[in-house]
């Protein structure tokens, strides 16, 4: 929660002051205020004023000032409603030049706002708008594991499986099966996700997300690898209280190596002999991960 | 049978909203729209709080708001064929206008199916709802782990109950999950949206049609040329029109704003011109405003718990009283200007 607080105060206003819009928001309320104070007498034309005044960078800026502790706690972009403002601004604007009964100007005007719309703004379908990248959906290399192991638990008749692999990996499989139910979640590691609620993880689990956290980062000699590979089968064997049914495991080096990772060596990790060796079973493989079964409490 | 099951869905999602509307009084197609929406999402508010104090599972609940639902759309079938048979001796027409912004929801539709949003999560929605129907317990369980909670969760965030929502479309109509979530639903979201900047719009361009029309194409605009700034209105509601936050900042924000508008503008005092311009009969039209804006804080708390959606509403109430205070007292100082321009055409409020 206090994350949550905290990215809703009033350093978040200013962080914003970057956008284009919020300077086109902050000119449409005062030419609303001209254009309303005459189509619709003064108490609208006012109320588009005070609100201008209640939002401009220099009140807030002052508010600040003058009340050290205050913060307003909402996230104030989100009920100055920019887009409908724009909106009405806009057409109001073509409605005064409309007036004049002159086309080559009325259709002058329509360009120019499609213009300062198309240049403040990035095109949504364009592939360099970063609104983009939170859109790459889940990899496609997931799903195919997801769907192995889908096949091997209606193989054997299981319908819930405790699962223990890559953090993204974890953090993902509910959105595509809830049969899958993941030894920790994404809440161990990023508090905000816990809504409502507070999550509660015992040491055992903890720790076992450490060790495939230091297993899956970049940092350190990537040959050192092969051990941590079998210190994450020893303590998964160690503690048999933890229920999990699979483990998915990184196969050669794509993973360290997309991520920059200069060290060549883990070719010689035998994830798939270490596994088999603490009698777990292989269920597939894919490009870059291994899956393994062993029944939960074994 | 995935045709029917489609059909089921567009039944619930585009006609019960407006028979739903239809107890609303005389309105706008738009008007009765989302006036029907918000009695749906107000409606299953209040059966998903009755279901928590009762500690009811989720299937009672489908069930048992299924009847409630089904009562309140016989209700509204009764005003509509009520009104169909007066409609035959007032010969009304329909509203072409409402056509010509269908192009410019199109266009941006269209992009759902061009970049249909993937299959992903960014606010647990997909994972709550896939728990919901696997474990049959509305809020008992951690949406990433599948485990039960081992703590109690905050009442705040119980009362959000989008994602139950969801839940029970996939139970009425059979749908897959990513197919509602990532596909129907935005779609959906989206057109109440225009609808609520087409009402919006409607304040402002009363007696001008083509400004409501026109602003229909400048909100497709922005939401295609958009600065796109993370998190913001237009942003969400192209990227996770699914969540409860782009709920509530493209869809029941500027729908609040709209209420507090009619309210200060006096629209709601007796002999005041309704959309239609026909007084309501039966109902005060003050009690229906006050109903609407009851189920307009009810469907905040739907969409985004106690915290934001109570929080944010009363914010927003707050500050348009500070703006209105404002322009009362702007106006009561220049009266006299404020006469000399009605006198010359403009429309004092």
């Amino acid at each position: 929660m206090a994350e949550i607080k905290e990215s809703m105060e009033l350093g978040y206003y200013f962080m914003n002051l970057e956008d284009k819009y919020w300077g086109l928001f902050l000119i449409s309320l005062v030419v609303l205020f001209f254009l309303l104070t005459r189509k619709k007498g003064f108490v609208l034309g006012y109320g588009m004023l005070s609100y201008f005044f209640l939002l401009c960078p220099a009140s807030v800026f002052f508010l600040v000032t003058w009340f050290p502790g205050l913060s307003l706690y909402y996230p104030i972009r989100w009920l100055c409603q920019i887009p409908l403002f724009l909106c009405i601004g806009a057409v109001l604007v073509m409605e005064r030049v409309k007036q004049e009964q002159d086309w080559k100007k009325t259709l002058g005007a329509a360009g120019l706002l499609v213009l300062m719309l198309f240049l403040s703004g990035t095109p949504v379908f364009l592939e360099e708008n970063p609104a983009w990248s939170h859109d790459s959906g889940l990899e496609e290399e997931y799903v195919e594991t997801y769907d192995l192991l889908l096949a091997d638990m209606e193989r054997r008749g299981l319908e819930k499986a405790y699962v223990w692999g890559p953090k993204d990996w974890m953090k993902d499989c509910r959105v595509y099966s809830a049969d899958f139910y993941p030894i920790y979640g994404k809440d161990l590691w990023d508090q905000q996700a816990a809504l409502g609620y507070e999550a509660s993880y015992d040491d055992t689990l903890r720790m076992l997300y450490e060790f495939y956290t230091t297993y899956e980062s970049v940092q350190g000699p990537l040959a050192n690898k092969w051990q941590q590979v079998e210190v994450l089968a020893d303590t998964l064997n160690a503690n048999s209280n933890v229920a999990c049914d699979y483990v998915v495991m990184y196969r050669g080096t794509g993973h360290w190596k997309e991520r920059g990772s200069k060290v060549k060596r883990l070719e010689n990790v035998d994830v798939e002999g270490t596994f088999l060796s603490r009698n777990y079973e292989a269920v597939g493989n894919t490009e870059n991960y291994y899956i393994f079964y062993r029944q939960a409490g074994e | 049978m995935e045709i029917l099951h489609l059909a089921a869905l567009a039944a619930v999602l585009l006609a019960a909203p407006f028979l739903l509307g239809m107890l609303f009084g005389k309105r706008t197609i738009s008007g009765t729209y989302i006036a029907g929406v918000l009695l749906l999402w107000g409606s299953f508010e209040a059966a998903a709080i009755a279901a928590n104090l009762r500690g009811w599972d989720f299937q009672t609940l489908s069930r048992r708001f299924f009847y409630v639902f089904a009562v309140l759309l016989c209700a509204g079938m009764v005003v509509f064929c009520i009104r169909m048979i007066k409609r035959k001796r007032e010969r009304r027409q329909f509203p072409t206008e409402l056509l010509l912004i269908l192009p410019a929801f199109l266009l941006v539709g269209s992009l759902f199916f061009l970049y249909a949003p993937k299959l992903e999560s960014w606010y647990l929605v997909p994972e709550t709802v896939n728990t919901i129907l696997d474990t049959n317990s509305l809020h008992g369980y951690n949406p990433l782990t599948g485990q039960l909670f081992l703590t109690e969760k905050q009442f705040g965030w119980s009362l959000l109950n989008l994602p139950a929502f969801y839940g029970c479309l996939i139970n009425w109509c059979q749908v897959d999950t990513a197919g509602l979530l990532f596909r129907w639903i935005p779609l959906w979201m989206l057109f109440i949206s225009f609808l609520v900047y087409y009402q919006f719009a409607g304040f402002f361009f009363g007696e001008w049609k083509k400004g409501r029309i026109l602003c229909m194409w400048a909100y497709s605009l922005v939401l295609l040329l958009g600065d796109q700034a993370y998190m913001n209105e237009a942003y969400q509601m192209l990227h996770y029109a699914y969540e409860g936050k782009a709920v509530l900042t493209g869809i029941l924000l500027p729908y609040g704003f709209y209420l507090l508008l009619s309210a200060f503008s006096g629209a709601l005092k007796n002999g005041g011109k309704t959309e239609e311009g026909k007084e309501s009969l039966i109902i005060p039209r003050v009690l229906i405003w006050l109903a609407e804006y009851v189920l307009f804080i009810g469907s905040g708390l739907f969409a985004m718990g106690a915290d934001y959606g109570l929080g944010l509403p009363i914010t927003m109430t707050v500050l348009s009283c500070i703006v209105g205070g404002i322009s009362i007292l702007g106006k009561s100082i220049w009266k006299k200007r404020d006469k000399e321009l009605m006198k010359k055409g403009g429309r004092s409020i």
